[in-house]
C-alpha cells in the first residue's frame, strides 16, 4: 500500500485487509509513494520533489501512529508490516515523542494498552535503503543502540532506482551482528513463506 | 522533567534570570479585542463570527488531553481560563521562577487564519494592541510577538513596519499551518520585513490552513495529531531550506516553538543524504542543508522528546 493514500491506514475500513494479512501470514509493506488525494504535507504541496522525497517519512509516521492509536495491532497481534524505503534513522526521536504523548494521552486510546515503542520494535520493519546515514559512523552506531532491536532491519538494495547502491549498500557504522541478522535472519523472520520455501 | 529543570533555575539574586521563549496569555472571550476594534468590526464579528478554514472555529479540530490544554494549577483563583490573568501569570510563573523577559505567543484567536481579506489585519492589528496595552506596557518583563495576517505578505509588512520600533515586540509571529509551504516566495516579503528591522520569526504550532493533518487525511485521534504537528514544522524547515529562502536571507532568523527538536538530526542527515542527489533541482541551496540550519534557525525546549535511556 502506499505510504500516502485517501485516508489513514488505521481507520476501519481498512481491517479486512489486515485479517487476511494475518491469516495468511502475509506481512503488510507500506512503500514510499501517494496517491496525491492530499498535500504532502500538512502545510501544502512543496515545489520539488526533494522536499516530497524528504518529507515522505511524515507520510509513513503518520500511518505507523494511525495502525497504533486505531487498535490495529491490538486487534491483530501478528500482524508484521514492512515500511520499504522509509528511512529508519528517525526512529529514536519518533518513538521518543510517541511514547510521551502516549503517556499523557492513553486515556484517548485505551486499548493501546503497551508503549508505543514496543508495539513498533514487535510489529515493524524497515528496509534499509535509503539509509539516511549520519555523517559520522560513530552516530549510526548510537541510532541503532537507541533503536534497541536487531530485528527491525531488512537488506535491500532498491535496484533497479536511483538509490540503488551496488556493492556500497552498506553505510558505515552498521554493528557486524546487525548486518547478519539484517541480510538473512530478519527477512526470513518477516516473511515466513520464504522460509517454507527453504526447508 | 519541566519541574525538574526548572527547580534547578537561577536563585532569585542572580544577575540575570531565565529567558522563557514560550509563554501563552490567552483572552477571556474575544470581546477582550472590543476596545481595539471599531464598531463596524465589532458588529462584523458578532454577526459573522470568525471564518476560517476548519469547520469548528471555538474549539480545536481535536479533543486536547486537559481543558484549555492547561494543567489543573493553572486556573487562575479570580476565574478565568489559564493565562488571562496577569498578576497570576507573574506569581506563578515570572517571580517564582525568575523570569527576566517571557516571550509571548498567542494561539487564539488569530487574524492569519480569516478567510475575510480585510478583517485578518484589522484582527492582527487589534491583537497587537491588547497585547501592548493589556500585557507587555503591564510588565516589561513580557515581551510579545507581532502578529501578522501573514497569507497576504503586503498587509503582513504594514503590520510589522507598524510594530517594529516598538521596543515591547521581539520577533514576527506566523501560525506554524501555512496555506502553502512556509519557503514559498508568497511569504518572502515578510522575510525581508524581518531581516531589514533584525526582528526573528517565532512559529508556534498553531493555525488551520484547511489541509489534512497527515498526507493521507485526517487523523481520528489527538495523540496522534499531536505528533503531526512536530512533522509539519519538519516540513517548514525543509520548505525553508529548499527554497533557498536562507540563502536570500542570510540574517533572517527563525525560531521554532513547541515543537520538539530531537528530530533535528535525523532530518538534517536525510536532507544532506538527498540534497547530494538531488541538488541540481535546487540550485538556490548553495550548502548542505544542515549548515542553514545551524546557522538560521533555533527550537525551544518544552516539549522536549526525551530519550529511553537517560544518558542518550
Amino acid at each position: 500500500m502506499p505510504a500516502a493514500g485517501d485516508t489513514p491506514l488505521g481507520k476501519r475500513q481498512h481491517w479486512p485487509i489486515y485479517a487476511a494479512a494475518e491469516k495468511h501470514r502475509l506481512p503488510l509493506c507500506i512503500h514510499a509513494g501517494s496517491t496525491f488525494h492530499h498535500p504532502t504535507t500538512a502545510n501544502g504541496w512543496p515545489s520539488y520533489y526533494l522536499e516530497d522525497y524528504v518529507s515522505a517519512t511524515h507520510a509513513f509516521q503518520s500511518q505507523v501512529l494511525s495502525l497504533m492509536y486505531e487498535g490495529v495491532l491490538t486487534k491483530y497481534p501478528n500482524l508484521t508490516v514492512v515500511l520499504a524505503e522509509a528511512g529508519f534513522t528517525w526512529l529514536p526521536q519518533f518513538m521518543w515523542r510517541a511514547v510521551k504523548t502516549w503517556r499523557g494521552m492513553r486515556a484517548e486510546v485505551p486499548w493501546v494498552d503497551r508503549a508505543p515503542s514496543e508495539i513498533i520494535r514487535d510489529h515493524f520493519r524497515f528496509t534499509l535503503q535509503p539509509s539516511d546515514a549520519p555523517p559520522d559512523p560513530l552516530q549510526m552506531e548510537q541510532t541503532i543502540e537507541q533503536i534497541g532491536s536487531d530485528r527491525f532491519l531488512l537488506f535491500s538494495t532498491d535496484y533497479p532506482h536511483w538509490h540503488f547502491d551496488g556493492e556500497s549498500a552498506l553505510p558505515d557504522g552498521l554493528p557486524a551482528s546487525l548486518v547478519q541478522r539484517m541480510m538473512v535472519d530478519n527477512p526470513l523472520e518477516t516473511y515466513p513463506r520464504l522460509k517454507e520455501t527453504l526447508q | 522533567m519541566s519541574s525538574t529543570l526548572l527547580d534547578r533555575a537561577p536563585a532569585r539574586d542572580a544577575k540575570l534570570g531565565l529567558v522563557d521563549c514560550d509563554v501563552h496569555h490567552a483572552m477571556r472571550s474575544i470581546e477582550d479585542l472590543y476596545p481595539y476594534l471599531s464598531a463596524k468590526w465589532r458588529q462584523h464579528l458578532a454577526t459573522y463570527g470568525s471564518r476560517q478554514s476548519v469547520p469548528f472555529t471555538a474549539q480545536s479540530r481535536y479533543f486536547k488531553s486537559a481543558p484549555a490544554l492547561s494543567r489543573k494549577d493553572t486556573w487562575p483563583p479570580n476565574g478565568g481560563a489559564p493565562g488571562t490573568d496577569l498578576k497570576f501569570l507573574q506569581e506563578q510563573l515570572l517571580d517564582r521562577y525568575n523570569i527576566e523577559f517571557g516571550t509571548l505567543h498567542l494561539l487564539t484567536p488569530t487574524g492569519m487564519d480569516q478567510r475575510n481579506q480585510d478583517l485578518g489585519p484589522v484582527m492582527c492589528r487589534a491583537i497587537n494592541e491588547w497585547q501592548y496595552h493589556e500585557w507587555t506596557q503591564r510588565d516589561q518583563r513580557l515581551k510579545a510577538a507581532i502578529v501578522v495576517p501573514g497569507e497576504d505578505a503586503a498587509a503582513a509588512v504594514a503590520e510589522i513596519e507598524h510594530w517594529a520600533g516598538n521596543p515591547d515586540f521581539c520577533q514576527i509571529s506566523l501560525v506554524s499551518h501555512t496555506i502553502e509551504p512556509m519557503g514559498r516566495r508568497r511569504y518572502w516579503p515578510i522575510f525581508e520585513a524581518a531581516v531589514a528591522h533584525g526582528l526573528p520569526i517565532g512559529l508556534h504550532s498553531s493555525g488551520f490552513n484547511g489541509h489534512a493533518v497527515t498526507p493521507s487525511g485526517w487523523a481520528s485521534f489527538y495523540a496522534e495529531e499531536h505528533q503531526e504537528v512536530a512533522m509539519s514544522q519538519q516540513a517548514i524547515l525543509t520548505s525553508l531550506v529548499c527554497e533557498g529562502v536562507f540563502e536570500r536571507y542570510k540574517a533572517l532568523k527563525v525560531v521554532i516553538v513547541e515543537a520538539g527538536l530531537a528530530w533535528v538530526p535525523s532530518l538534517c542527515w536525510r536532507l544532506d543524504r538527498q540534497w547530494e542527489r538531488m541538488r541540481d533541482e535546487v540550485p538556490n541551496v548553495k550548502r548542505p542543508p544542515s549548515e542553514y540550519v545551524r546557522e538560521n534557525m533555533w527550537f525551544t525546549t518544552q516539549p522536549m522528546d526525551e530519550p529511553e535511556r537517560p544518558e542518550d
